[in-house]
């Protein structure tokens, strides 16, 4: 067998053994409902999770890009969106928006999630109470997290940006007031 | 199954995935380069016990994020944690299947290789009452040991039923003779016997199996080290079996002594359970022995072939860079 042959062969070897592998990563994800799976669009999302609200930001910075980035998504033990957006001239993640079911203990975390937290403070998202987080994402860049609780669900929306335009992005997720407290 | 999230856990579970993978692609070069030569294949073997010890960790050291979600999501050709995962009727049969596989290799090892040096260490020293070979096997291990290069090992021959040569210490070597085996060996046999001894003490292979057996020791649940130290163990011998040839000049002579030490099976139909054990081991023996006869009369000891580094790294670095992206 010449040397040639013996290179195409290992060659040949290692890219069936890649495909096989490819492969196996993949039944998992197809099959079980508990794992996370990437999906194309916001309708695929619904659809594919059987989740009836899938909570958008009517307002949205210009500089991001629409659709996201990418979208992840789980249905089972808890459901779960995740949804990646791009700053339009920096080819890079500047905001995060995370719907988690309120049960789940240790959700998906964003690519931007705050690795050291420099400030917090309770404040209020239309009635609201909420939680802002002023950190450093992975990159050493400044990043704002408002995090709240809405029809069972955990929302975080994380971003590269100034506190009022975060808190902007978050309130305009949520469409009413809070129904007034009984007295 | 949060133990799967662990450290200890994800040792365990990418140890035994990247055994697979390694075994794979070593036993697949060893076909596609078409390698014969013992020293060579026993270096590929190596691979299959040492590397997946090693990669984990050092995979980790390099790259703490190696196993986050994200880099299963993008990178990862493979992860082992969606397979462990996988849920059926609220069970988990793929967890339980590799705790099964696990814990059954865990128990083979513990009471094939652990207890019994544990069992040894405890018993009453007995010290071997060793008498000095006759003047003629002597000088056969001298001359041997100057042609190999290696200082002349002491020779102790023992009182023993059973007819066996072996190789004691790591530093000082002892070749141990049983009486038998100067009834069962003529010279020309005995030559061979004693020069494929020395040729383990060449080679070291004290020290590299015991090096090696820590490490499958260390990886007691680990399946494919279980069966790829055997494989390496013979390889070892087959490299001695080369050395040996390449100084008697006389592959007849060892493959004829090694007939000598086949072990004869119980010729009933149903063998009794007390028996199975050692009729496994039995069998086991005989078999190694058989291909390593047949390898003699054949000639396929002793090849001569160019040893091919360039190729044995192009398999390093397939083995290395395709298991970082095994999580």
């Amino acid at each position: 067998m010449t040397r040639l042959k013996m290179a195409v062969l290992f060659a040949a070897m290692v890219v069936s053994l890649m495909m096989v592998l490819r492969f196996l990563n993949w039944v998992p994800a197809a099959f079980q409902k508990t794992e996370v799976r990437r999906y194309r669009n916001i309708e695929d999302v619904r659809a594919g999770l059987k989740i009836q609200k899938v909570f958008l930001p009517s307002y949205f910075p210009q500089y991001l890009t629409w659709p996201p980035d990418e979208i992840f998504g789980r249905r089972r033990p808890y459901p779960l969106v995740l949804m990646h957006f791009m700053n339009q001239q920096r080819k890079e993640i500047a905001l995060a928006i995370r719907q988690v079911d309120a049960r789940d203990a240790s959700p998906v975390v964003s690519r931007i999630e705050p690795v050291a937290i420099h400030s917090e403070e309770n404040i209020s998202i239309k009635g609201r109470p909420a939680r802002l987080l002023i950190a450093t994402c992975p990159g050493k860049r400044t990043c704002i997290s408002v995090m709240w609780q809405e029809d069972g669900y955990a929302f975080t929306v994380t971003a590269k940006d100034s506190v009022r335009e975060v808190t902007r992005i978050a309130e305009s997720m949520i469409s009413e007031e809070p129904p007034a407290k009984s007295p | 199954m949060h133990f799967f999230e662990s450290y200890a856990g994800m040792y365990m579970l990418q140890s035994v995935v990247h055994s697979l993978v390694t075994l794979f692609i070593v036993e697949m070069s060893l076909r596609i380069w078409n390698v014969e030569d013992s020293h060579e294949r026993f270096r590929y073997r190596l691979l299959v016990i040492v590397l997946p010890f090693v990669m984990f960790p050092a995979f980790q050291f390099i790259s703490p994020e190696r196993g986050s979600f994200y880099f299963i999501q993008d990178s990862a050709l493979f992860s082992s944690l969606r397979w462990v995962r996988i849920e059926m009727f609220g069970k988990m049969p793929f967890a339980y299947a590799f705790l099964l596989v696990v814990a059954t290799v865990s128990v083979i090892v513990i009471l094939q290789e652990i207890l019994p040096i544990v069992r040894d260490r405890f018993r009453e020293p007995r010290g071997l009452d060793c008498r000095p070979p006759d003047p003629a096997v002597e000088a056969m291990v001298t001359e041997m040991s100057g042609r190999m290069g290696v200082s002349k090992p002491s020779v102790c021959v023992i009182e023993d039923e059973r007819a066996f040569i072996f190789t004691s210490g790591t530093k000082a070597h002892t070749i141990v003779i049983t009486e038998p085996l100067f009834r069962l060996l003529d010279m020309r046999q005995l030559r061979s016997a004693l020069a494929h001894e020395i040729a383990h003490i060449v080679r070291r292979s004290n020290v590299t199996t015991l090096l090696v057996f820590f490490i499958r020791i260390f990886m007691f649940y680990n399946p494919v080290s279980l069966l790829e130290f055997r494989m390496l163990v013979q390889d070892d011998e087959h490299i001695c079996d080369d050395i040996t040839v390449s100084i008697t000049r006389d592959p007849e002579g060892l493959a004829s002594a090694l007939r000598l030490f086949w072990i004869d099976m119980p010729q009933q139909e149903k063998i009794r359970v007390s028996e199975v054990k050692r009729v496994i081991e039995s069998s086991s023996h005989n078999l190694q022995l058989h291909e390593r006869i047949v390898r003699l009369e054949e000639g396929r000891a002793f090849t001569g072939a160019e040893y091919g580094w360039g190729r044995f790294g192009v398999t390093l670095a397939t083995i290395v860079v395709m298991n970082y992206f095994i999580v």
